[in-house]
């Protein structure tokens, strides 16, 4: 008889577990449902509201209007530009830096990589407005490429951190082993180093990836040509136009995210550790 | 000899590859930090020439009721965040973190998931959530014998911060979620065994066994959540733009403002400087108190 209520108990509370669950899951999943309905109704339909079901289906249509009127082909453009400039200019330093940093010893090693690390601890909001005198003086001011540019600086304290501790884990005596095999600093650097570096770079791509792609504030501050917008500033100049059309926004929007639904699906455990690490370290 | 000579060629090597990451920080970040304290002391628009007034504008920040606003908003914010974001994102890392359930990749990765979104998409949807004349929140406030058209949450000097901190804390559940529940599976479950042998419920096994083991993981969440809640500001652009009457006015949107539209880039980068200092104190004080025992 005892036996029998802890297995109602226990049914009881494990029904609960997964109500509370599946409630967690639709809250998330509303305002994405939300999108993916209001972008496939026709614009009389849509004039209801977002949160009537929709009765006269325009399931492409939002979509060719919404791309053609919201050019997105070319901010789609833009934002990949700024990405890939960011992307591989913070590889490329943070990997070199934190490769020096965990494997040379040289005076001024410390001090120099928490001088490095202060870019972690103040925002990028503290320094944003003389960068756009430093942008200005350097003829950077709406560019992509200044924009690319200042965030593989303000944002390479957390990558050349993650990458030192990646390189601590690598062991000393491969690197020796090739050294006393006659390589050169640089040779060793390509052919032993670099190799065994790619695990350390996915986590790496995505997280900078993701801030580039999803960066609203630098290109507000540093851009003024609309035909230089990324996507995000785009999206927004779109939306302060069209404030009622719900079902072009929603195509808008399914347009912009798209690209990145896709990435996080293909490397989702990538995305979660690289943002999980991003905050366990910042 | 020849290991001198290995040992300088490091140093040389050393120094070589840190150029890149020098350069491109000295000139985006440590200049322009040198550059903004430099600012804070001037009163200048920007184009014509800058006076020096040297603590001047941080006076005048400090007497400002809208910069206290904006920094009580913030503290708001926080909170708000802590309410509707972490603390959710440590229970449901709990329950998920327990064996027997299934699915527990997919409701991960789905919960995370508004975390990889900008600001600019679900700001916008969550404004439609809030509309007064057709939103969900209506039909809601409506559906339990409210008067849902009567009720902006986002247009209401009241609850428009609440409105805003709600949103937040659906972007940011998830992401905590993802954190804990690491820290949950790396926990000893043999002590939790133990301790309910010993006759402790579940409150209490949680409490002063489970929860004890991952302090580490939520200090660090608590002074990453602080940080971030601080730096919000594409959240408020999109869902108010700092109004209705300044009733959402943050920190980085006054500071935006201060230099953008009112051409006070003196005063503005004052307060960037105070937003930094604040930062920088509360990581370093916190770390060396509550945060003590993870170093």
């Amino acid at each position: 008889m005892k036996m029998r209520s802890q297995k109602t108990n226990r049914l009881i509370t494990r029904i609960l577990i997964y109500l509370v669950l599946i409630l967690a899951l639709v809250y998330t999943l509303i305002p994405f449902a939300t999108i993916l309905l209001t972008s496939f109704r026709t614009a009389k339909d849509a004039v209801r509201g977002p949160f009537t079901w929709p009765k006269d289906w325009n399931i492409v249509g939002n979509y060719i209007e919404a791309w053609e009127m919201g050019q997105f082909s070319r901010y789609m453009l833009n934002s990949l530009y700024m990405m890939v400039l960011t992307v591989v200019g913070t590889l490329v330093v943070a990997t070199l830096a934190g490769y020096s940093f965990a494997k040379f010893r040289y005076p001024g090693k410390n001090a120099i990589y928490y001088i490095l690390l202060i870019g972690m601890m103040i925002p990028f909001q503290s320094i944003m407005l003389p960068l756009y005198f430093t942008l200005k003086s350097m003829g950077l001011l709406n560019s992509l490429s200044g924009i690319g540019l200042l965030m593989i600086g303000t944002g390479e304290g957390f990558a050349i951190m993650m990458m030192r501790s990646f390189f601590i884990g690598i062991p000393d005596s491969i690197i020796e082993s090739a050294r006393l095999d006659g390589c050169s600093e640089i040779q060793v650097l390509v052919r032993v180093v670099l190799p065994n570096t790619f695990p350390a770079w996915t986590s790496l791509v995505v997280i900078t990836a993701m801030g580039s792609w999803n960066n609203l504030l630098a290109p507000m501050m540093y851009i003024f040509s609309q035909d230089k917008y990324p996507v995000p500033y785009a999206l927004y100049a779109f939306q302060s136009a069209h404030t009622t059309d719900y079902q072009l926004l929603a195509a808008g929007m399914m347009i912009s995210i798209v690209p990145i639904i896709i990435v996080y699906v293909m490397f989702q455990s990538s995305f979660q550790n690289g943002l999980m690490a991003g905050a366990v370290k910042g | 000899m020849r290991k001198k000579s290995l040992y300088r060629n490091q140093i040389i090597m050393g120094y070589v590859l840190l150029i890149p990451a020098v350069l491109f920080f000295a000139v985006f970040f440590g200049y322009s930090l040198v550059q903004a304290i430099h600012y804070s002391m001037l009163d200048w628009d920007g184009v014509t020439k800058a006076a020096f007034v040297g603590l001047g504008n941080y006076r005048e920040l400090f007497t400002d009721p809208v910069f206290w606003k904006a920094f009580v908003n913030n503290i708001f914010y926080t909170i708000g965040i802590l309410a509707f974001g972490v603390l959710p994102g440590l229970a449901l890392a709990y329950i998920l973190s327990r064996p027997y359930i299934k699915g527990r990749t997919l409701f991960r990765s789905v919960y995370f998931f508004p975390r990889i979104i900008s600001a600019v998409v679900y700001g916008a949807v969550w404004k439609w959530m809030y509309d007064p004349r057709n939103g969900l929140l209506r039909l809601i406030i409506n559906l339990f014998g409210g008067d849902g058209g009567g009720f902006a949450i986002t247009g209401n000097v009241k609850t428009a911060m609440l409105g805003i901190t709600i949103t937040g804390g659906w972007t940011y559940f998830g992401f905590c979620m993802v954190i804990f529940i690491a820290a949950f599976m790396g926990t000893n479950m043999e002590l939790e065994e133990a301790a309910k042998l010993d006759g402790a419920n579940n409150w209490q096994t949680f409490h002063r066994v489970t929860l004890p083991q991952i302090r580490p993981v939520i200090n660090m969440v608590l002074v990453y959540t602080v940080i971030d809640c601080f730096k919000v500001y594409d959240l408020v652009l999109v869902m108010t733009s700092g109004g209705p009457n300044d009733a959402t006015q943050i920190m980085t949107y006054y500071i935006y403002k201060q230099a953008f539209t009112f051409n006070r880039f003196g005063y503005g980068s004052a307060a960037a400087i105070v937003l930094g200092i604040f930062m920088v104190a509360f990581t370093v004080i916190y770390n060396a108190t509550l945060g003590k025992e993870e170093l």
